[in-house]
């Protein structure tokens, strides 16, 4: 199994972490969720982190996603250090520089298709620029879904709805937290297309946490995570690869 | 069972704390209400009866009786201490503007004396008094200031001020015995004797040996304990009180109703909240049966908590009150089978609210414990039975509303308060059926304003029955204190336009000599008054006293200066007498008037000139008639009505006695102190029900937040503003409570119409003026919706102050 450190050159970066902690608790029951984490993204990568539970992989991606503060550490996000905004600064970074797909429950119940894609610009108050959008439901296949409520939509619709709405910014990364997970195989298999797709062709970031080595597949890069720390980093490995480096951390 | 609903409660206090401060104010109005009546009815039978206060034994002596030789008799029996007489006098004492009827008794011996000296010492001679603290107060006098006595020339001085205070209805001085007996009191014909026992004598016996004792001189003399002496006087009062306390215990009775609305809307809520808390049991092993029972201890657990908490509030809060208008001063009553009716009321009342959302909420799969089921829209079609059943109530209350307003029935204001009720239910119950789509249509005019609005307007309609319950619980409440307020309003114009339309006469000065003849007024204060603030114009009339028929009444002659005066411009022709169109009626059409210098025969017309004691005639006549004393009675013409109360305290300093003085202004100024304390007492104790339906909004929303944790943070990762978040509950709490209040006013602008309506049916009043007070509506309506804007800040701190990254994780 190769270790080869495929960091991208700095100049090259759209997001880093350095030298990331983040801990929670006191005393007794204090958890180390990260403990010194260091990474670089390139523009337009397609990452994947994996890691067992408890590894601190959703922790990482909170702390590059602006959702959360690291205890001690710096993160960078299209040139600019967010590690220590304020709240108020930290929310419109996620609103303009970062788009969000989550495992479920990504879309607001009371809003139809179409309404939930332009979130984000309607909160920034921007104006929705009309090509775009078109050019995404399109390549989503939501044309005859945008005045369906969520209720209304299937669990491949919402999740093909809460994409269009996380690249409707055009953001720096895309952070999915297990887009997957919720989905059968054929859904998920054109999900992960479509996000393969995005990445090559639009020079989209991406980067998804995943424990599904299926869907590291799809990636060009793996991270691998355990209690807290970064120890794999595998250049398009094969489901089977990722398998195994996954046992060897098991052991 | 208890241990566990007792812990739950103590761990998650928030989310019980509203529940636990609905029934917590609810309880407090009644028991507050109880303990207030109480004390403040003991205070009142003890003031009326201060001579008393310290006795043992009371030796009463009925009017036909005599007391002669019983002083001496009461004073050998052993067993007594120290006897007396007790000896009261009233008179009106005035001090600048202000007259207040003081209640003057006898200075006691040391040991039956109730009050002590704060300023100054006893009486002693016949011209010096001493004033309890609260009558020298409400006067504005000091040690050593002088008095003056209505009706009578002499003056008196204070000499001294005690530390009682004032009763609500009776103020106290003390005369000493000189005094009394220059008005002809004697120790002999006194009616009562206050008696002390010695220390150690039983009171018992001592009554049986007075008995025995007197009723060998005056067989008529009752004897009897104090406390039973006061028991009567107070059992006498009591009757007014009883209704007093009745109108409290009705007020708090609308306030629990609108707390077990509030309690009801908490524990749908809280139910559907804890659904995977309750799947868990289930899928444990309880069995339906049991979660319920579980869940109604709960319920019964917080019914008490609150229901001690409000006890203990509502005894603290009558304490105050009571200190404040001095009630306490004659000790507090605490009844207690009131106060336990009123826990046990609360308990139940928490228990009737919960158990119909417990019915719904427990029934719940045991795979919520596994597979959390996201919220499903609520918007259900109306259920047709509640249409027709509510349709049918409304037209229930329609028809006797009509009846109500279009017959002339003396029963009319219990058939519009029987409308009201009718409506009120079909309309509270109705609910589901309309508020909604008055949502709808409070959204449409701000949602377009932005994405926050829009979002806000979105939660606020989703969940329409959760939105209703609240709104109907404030519908309640505003719609009952706007009720009030306008039918207040209403009677006030109403009466005030019927006086001034039926005593064209602002304000009459009457001048007489002690004997009651009529005297003319002093030059100095007939000038004074024809100049006095708000006065724009005046005549003197001549009078004298008549007999018209069979009525003895001050005669009057007509003045042409009288058109300006009073607006009346039909005068007196020379074959008529005017009298009060009250007196027209008992007497013939024509009648002989005879004074002392001849007599004429005239024709009868009534008029609204002449009060009830008096009648007009032509000057000729009057000279004809009597010999017309001039100038006796003033007539002043204030036509500013805001000037009215200038110009009553200009004119009673003038003419130095209140008694003096009559008119329509005089009536209305005691129309318009009774009304406005009226009015303000009723808004402060529906107050009480809107603060509890506001919390029910704050509550539901704070609730609904927690069950939006997940929305929230969504919202919050995709870049919402936590200020904006605040702004969007903010909205949604404010958009429920202008449905709710806008309703409540519509509705109790309605039912006040229909009130004061069938009032006037009822009355015969020729005119009804409907009125609302525009400026006051409007501020209440105002502070309702800051209140409702205040309800959600708290939610809205929680949610927008969890970080985004806690609430997603819990996947």
């Amino acid at each position: 199994m190769t270790t080869t450190t495929t960091a991208p050159a700095p100049t090259d970066q759209i997001a880093s972490a350095t030298g990331l902690t983040k801990t929670y608790g006191t005393g007794e029951a204090q958890v180390h969720a990260l403990a010194g984490v260091s990474i670089g993204f390139g523009r337009g990568s397609f990452t994947a982190v994996m890691g067992p539970s408890g590894s601190g992989k959703s922790t990482l991606m909170h702390c590059l996603a602006g959702l959360d503060r690291p205890t001690s550490g710096e993160v960078v996000l299209g040139g600019q250090v967010i590690s220590q905004l304020s709240d108020r600064e930290l929310t419109a970074v996620r609103r303009d520089r970062v788009g969000f797909v989550f495992q479920a429950f990504n879309l607001l119940p009371t809003l139809t298709a179409e309404q939930n894609i332009v979130l984000p610009l309607e909160l920034a108050g921007r104006r929705v620029d009309r090509t775009l959008l078109a050019g995404l439901v399109d390549s989503l296949r939501l044309g005859d879904r945008l005045t369906h409520l969520p209720s209304q939509l299937s669990g491949g619709q919402q999740q093909r709805v809460a994409i269009a709405r996380a690249l409707i910014t055009q953001p720096a990364v895309v952070f999915a937290d297990e887009p997957t997970g919720a989905l059968d195989s054929t859904s998920s298999h054109q999900l992960l297309n479509y996000l393969r797709h995005t990445s090559q062709v639009m020079e989209q970031t991406i980067v998804m946490v995943t424990h599904d080595p299926n869907a590291a597949g799809y990636a060009d890069r793996t991270v691998l995570l355990s209690d807290g720390r970064l120890v794999d980093d595998l250049v398009a490995p094969t489901p089977d690869m990722v398998l195994a480096a996954m046992k060897k951390l098991g052991a | 069972m208890f241990r566990q609903a007792w812990s739950e409660v103590r761990h998650h206090p928030g989310r019980f704390l509203s529940t636990i401060i609905a029934i917590a104010i609810s309880v407090a109005f009644l028991a507050g209400s109880a303990v207030l009546v109480a004390t403040e009815g003991q205070a009142q039978g003890k003031a009326m009866n201060v001579s008393l206060a310290e006795a043992d034994v009371v030796v009463t002596i009925p009017p036909e009786g005599s007391g002669k030789g019983l002083g001496p008799a009461i004073a050998s029996v052993a067993g007594v201490a120290t006897s007396a007489p007790v000896y009261t006098m009233s008179d009106v004492v005035t001090s600048g503007a202000i007259s207040e009827a003081i209640s003057f008794v006898n200075l006691p011996p040391d040991g039956l004396r109730w009050a002590s000296l704060t300023a100054g010492r006893w009486p002693s001679t016949a011209n010096e008094v001493v004033l309890s603290g609260g009558a020298a107060g409400a006067l504005g006098l000091k040690v050593g200031d002088p008095l003056a006595l209505a009706g009578r020339s002499e003056s008196v001085q204070v000499v001294g001020l005690t530390n009682e205070p004032s009763g609500l209805f009776v103020k106290t001085g003390y005369a000493s015995d000189a005094r009394f007996v220059a008005s002809g009191y004697t120790a002999d014909n006194a009616q009562q004797w206050a008696i002390k026992a010695a220390p150690g004598a039983s009171v018992a016996d001592l009554i049986d040996t007075l008995k025995a004792k007197l009723t060998a001189i005056e067989p008529t003399v009752k004897v009897a304990s104090a406390a039973e002496v006061r028991a009567t006087s107070i059992a006498h009062l009591a009757q007014d009180f009883d209704v007093f306390a009745n109108v409290l215990w009705a007020f708090a009775g609308v306030a629990l109703i609108v707390g077990m609305i509030t309690i009801a809307n908490t524990f749908t809520i809280t139910l559907a909240q804890r659904r995977r808390q309750i799947g868990l049991l289930r899928a444990v092993g309880a069995s339906g049966g049991q979660v319920r029972r579980r869940f109604l201890i709960e319920a019964f657990v917080l019914g008490a908590v609150g229901s001690l908490l409000g006890v203990a509030a509502g005894i603290g809060i009558a304490v105050g009150v009571t200190a404040w208008s001095t009630a306490l001063f004659w000790g507090l009553v605490l009844p207690w089978a009131q106060l336990a009716l009123a826990l046990g009321l609360g308990v139940l009342a928490t228990v009737v609210a919960a158990f119909v959302p417990i019915l719904r909420g427990t029934r719940v799969a045991p795979l919520e414990a596994l597979h959390p089921v996201p919220e499903s829209d609520e918007r259900r079609r109306a259920s047709m039975v509640r249409a027709i059943a509510c349709g049918l109530f409304v037209l229930a209350g329609a028809g006797l509303a009509t009846l109500a307003v279009v017959r002339v029935d003396p029963n009319a204001l219990l058939i519009a308060i029987g409308a009201g009720a009718l409506l009120s239910i079909g309309v509270l119950f109705g609910g589901p059926l309309f508020v909604p789509a008055l949502l709808r249509l409070a959204g449409r005019a701000f949602r377009w304003t932005g994405a926050v609005p829009r979002l806000a307007a979105d939660n606020a309609e989703r969940n329409p029955r959760r939105a209703t319950a609240t709104a109907t619980a404030l519908m309640l409440a505003v719609g009952l204190m706007v009720t009030l307020q306008v039918a207040t309003a209403s009677v006030r114009l109403t009466v005030l336009d019927e006086l001034s339309a039926h005593y064209p006469v602002d304000l009459q000065v009457h001048w007489t000599q002690d004997s009651g003849e009529p005297a003319q007024i002093p030059a100095e204060a007939s000038s004074q008054l024809a100049r006095a603030t708000g006065v724009d114009a005046s005549v003197l009339l001549s009078g004298g006293e008549a007999e018209v028929g069979d009525q003895g009444l001050l005669l009057l002659g007509y003045d042409p200066a009288i058109r300006a005066v009073t607006g009346i411009s039909t005068g007196v022709r020379d074959d008529q007498v005017l009298v009060s169109e009250y007196l027209v009626k008992s007497l013939p059409k024509t009648v002989t008037v005879k004074g002392a210098a001849g007599s004429a025969t005239l024709t009868v017309v009534g008029s609204r000139l002449v009060s009830y004691e008096q009648a007009m005639v032509s000057a000729a006549n009057l000279a004809k008639v009597v010999t017309p004393v001039p100038g006796t009675v003033m007539w002043l013409s204030v036509p500013d009505r805001s000037h009215a109360i200038d110009a009553t305290v200009a004119v009673n300093r003038i003419v130095g006695s209140g008694d003096r003085l009559s008119g329509s202004i005089i009536e209305a100024a005691a129309y318009e102190q009774v009304m406005n304390i009226l009015l303000a007492i009723t808004t402060g104790l529906l107050a009480v029900a809107v603060l509890i339906a506001l919390i029910g909004v704050g509550n539901t929303l704070g609730l609904s937040v927690m069950e939006r944790r997940r929305e929230s943070a969504l919202l919050r990762a995709l870049g919402l503003q936590a200020r904006s978040l605040r702004v969007m509950l903010l909205i949604e709490a404010v958009q429920v409570a202008v449905v709710g209040i806008v309703v409540g006013v519509v509705a109790g602008t309605f039912f006040g119409w229909l009130a004061v309506t069938a009032v006037g049916r009822s009355g015969g009043f020729d005119s009804i003026r409907f009125a609302v007070d525009v400026p006051v509506t409007a501020g209440m309506v105002a502070i309702a919706v800051l209140a409702a804007a205040l309800a959600s800040v708290l939610p809205g701190r929680r949610a927008a102050r969890a970080a985004p990254s806690e609430m997603l994780a819990d996947i």
